[in-house]
């Protein structure tokens, strides 16, 4: 009977224990969700330990993933090869004639310091950095870069790769990074259309690697195979590329254009990021 | 002893479970090590020492790869928790059991994740959870289960028989 009673009592108290962790767990969520300006001491320590070693660990993956990759798209790469000479001899033949030449521009500069006009989209130089680890949550699409606040990137500074923009970040540590990427539910990106700058709206991440949204202006036209880039309103500067529509539809309540993305970059194989740290304004 | 090298194992599997088992996805399902272990450990653990190691390798997950802190920790919490209450009356030695546990907490940790970042305030997508991709990922973990399950076996001296009925 003893035995029977201690047993009730230590069974008792497991559970006031859990009840009491789960609650505290509840709070700790509470106070940690939403835009948090920096990460707890603990968690940037935790960070500095264990992103040395996600990196090492990586490093292998990376390399045999890109070799992987090269082999097995070799044609593929090849056609990619011969369509990107001929793009830049075109692009050649455009900065020759295009209409601002250096010397306007030079001249355009000191105009602009001599009146002390600072540009809003101001930007060091940008940061390479390697994706060492993804959250394998199914609710957000974030992953952590192995660069942070010792390289000049803090939190909202614009992440991007060679194919366009790949998202921002969310918190920074000394050494590492995470980042909220644009294919991520929470996640919203204004665009403008390549095509006519004057085709706006946003786009949001959704359930597939696509990315869904709307036209501000339900007259304007916008057809599937438009590319889109940042609009420059939010943090994301002007003119990044977000990828092309692939379907055109109404929303449900049929008052605004819904489109379909499909996003520049494949963010199943991206492996490689270019940070872009905000430079201080004076 | 025994203590520190369940510590030093749920660290390496974090490390892992967030670098190299991130690449082994089917369809965009990936394995959730972390949760499996914990199931595995807790079946064999006194509860009090199956809520410290799911409390360790929540906190630890969470700070690692998490938006926020807690989910992780309070979805393994809960799990820990709930196997020490039906562990005397499992059969441990059939392969049933791991199965089903890896099964029925999947399923909790999307229920709880669901719940969670919805009250918080992030946007939801309702279908992803529906989708077949669930059912990939379920099965997918399961598999897994089976197999961790059988390390931490023998890892406490135990074989699992086939249970003929």
């Amino acid at each position: 009977m003893v035995t029977a009673m201690s047993k009730s009592f230590l069974n008792r108290k497991i559970a006031i224990i859990t009840t009491v962790l789960l609650i505290l767990m509840v709070i700790f969520m509470g106070i940690t969700s939403g835009d948090r300006e920096q990460v707890s001491a603990v968690e940037r320590w935790i960070g500095n330990i264990i992103t040395p070693i996600q990196r090492v660990v990586m490093t292998p993956i990376h390399a045999v993933q890109d070799r992987v990759y090269d082999i097995a798209n070799f044609a593929q790469l090849n056609q990619q090869n011969q369509e990107l000479e001929q793009r830049l001899i075109e692009k050649e033949k455009e900065l020759i004639e295009s209409r601002l030449s250096e010397s306007e521009l030079e001249e355009l500069r000191g105009l602009r310091e001599a009146l002390n006009y600072v540009s809003a989209e101001a930007h060091g130089e940008p940061i390479s950095a390697r994706i060492i680890s993804k959250s394998n949550a199914d609710w957000f699409n974030v992953f952590t870069i192995n660069a942070g606040e010792n390289h000049g990137i803090n939190q909202d500074s614009v992440v991007l790769s060679e194919r366009g923009l790949v998202g921002r970040i969310i918190e920074a540590g000394d050494n590492w990074a995470r980042v909220m990427s644009i294919s991520d539910s929470n996640s919203s990106v204004s665009f403008k259309v390549l095509r006519d700058d004057n085709v706006e709206g946003i786009v949001q991440g959704s359930v597939s690697e696509e990315l869904e949204g709307y036209l501000f202006d339900p007259r304007m036209e916008i057809e599937v195979g438009d590319q889109l880039v940042t609009s420059g309103q939010g943090i994301f500067p002007e003119g990044i590329l977000i990828g092309e529509v692939t379907e055109i539809g109404k929303s449900r309540e049929q008052l605004l254009d819904a489109v379909t993305v499909q996003p520049a970059v494949d963010f199943q194989k991206i492996n490689r990021v270019l940070v872009l740290g905000l430079e201080e304004m004076n | 002893m025994n203590r520190i090298i369940i510590f030093v194992m749920l660290t390496i599997n974090i490390i892992l479970q967030t670098t190299i088992l991130n690449v082994l996805t089917i369809n965009g399902a990936s394995l959730n090590t972390s949760l499996l272990l914990i199931i595995a450990i807790s079946v064999y653990l006194e509860p009090k020492e199956s809520l410290l190691y799911a409390l360790y390798s929540g906190l630890l997950l969470d700070t690692v790869t998490g938006v926020f802190i807690g989910l992780n920790t309070f979805i393994f919490l809960l799990i820990a928790y709930g196997i020490s209450i039906i562990q005397e009356e499992m059969v441990k030695e059939s392969y049933l059991t791991p199965l089903l546990l890896g099964m029925a907490s999947i399923v909790i940790y999307n229920f709880f994740s669901l719940f969670f970042v919805y009250l918080l305030g992030y946007t939801v997508r309702l279908a992803h959870y529906f989708s077949f991709n669930t059912f990939i990922e379920i099965g997918y973990n399961s598999v897994f289960m089976l197999l961790i399950y059988t390390l931490v076996s023998k890892f406490y001296n135990r074989r699992i028989k086939e249970v003929k009925y």
